[in-house]
């Protein structure tokens, strides 16, 4: 069971890791986009 | 007594496990959890309700929204209930990890160790996650809508990718409660 929520747990935080990656690369991208376009 | 052997290789093996984790989101997103300023907040936070509220202040302000008390509770209450159910089912004992962490590059041989909750860690995480802007509103709307012809497709797919990382978030919760329940059952 320990050893489940262990896994659970790490998988959460891999989760986590790939998303917050995702939003820092998501908010640049469409910060560049914005400023591209905007002219 | 007969449980005491697999948790006692559970406790050995949890440290390494988590180790690795940890550096993988480290190597990931360039934060590293185990000497996060929110962490001794989150440490110190007794109830789900607690680690929400300190949660809530990592929420930029430009960021808030009028739905973003409905997200926060959406996706973020529910995996912080089940990781504080976690935290309290596999005890203070397998809930305390020692993590090796080198404090400056000019002093390698200084190893500090620090015991914290990994649940507690896994908030710190979560709070960075908030704080990056994960509840901006041009992040949570719908990711099929249309948006013009100019609209390049880059912004569409990070979009994507954003709702597929949420839900897998979200299915990670689902399956974890329904694992609890049906352990409490069998017990």
């Amino acid at each position: 069971m320990t050893d489940m929520i262990v896994e659970i747990m790490v998988e959460v935080l891999t989760i986590l890791a790939v998303t917050t990656e995702e939003v820092k690369c998501g908010r640049l991208s469409e910060l560049i986009l914005q400023l591209f376009y905007r002219s | 007594m007969s449980a005491a052997p697999s948790t006692s290789t559970t406790h050995c093996n949890f440290p390494s496990i988590f180790d690795v984790a940890l550096e993988s989101y480290k190597r990931k997103t360039k934060n590293d959890l185990a000497s996060h300023p929110l962490l001794p907040s989150l440490q110190s936070c007794n109830s789900p309700e607690a680690i929400l509220t300190a949660l809530r202040e990592q929420i930029p302000a430009s960021h808030l929204s009028q739905n973003h008390d409905d997200s926060l509770t959406k996706w973020v209450a529910p995996t912080v209930n089940v990781l504080h159910s976690f935290s309290e089912t596999i005890g203070q004992g397998a809930g305390v990890v020692s993590i090796s962490y080198s404090v400056t590059n000019n002093f390698s041989s200084n190893i500090y160790f620090q015991a914290f909750p990994p649940a507690a860690v896994i908030f710190t995480g979560i709070g960075i996650l908030l704080s990056v802007g994960i509840l901006h509103p041009s992040l949570v709307r719908p990711v099929l809508t249309s948006r013009g012809p100019r609209r390049p497709k880059m912004r569409a797919l990070s979009e994507t990718n954003l709702s597929r990382s949420l839900t897998a978030l979200n299915i990670s919760s689902a399956a974890s409660r329904y694992m609890l329940a049906s352990h409490q059952l069998r017990q």
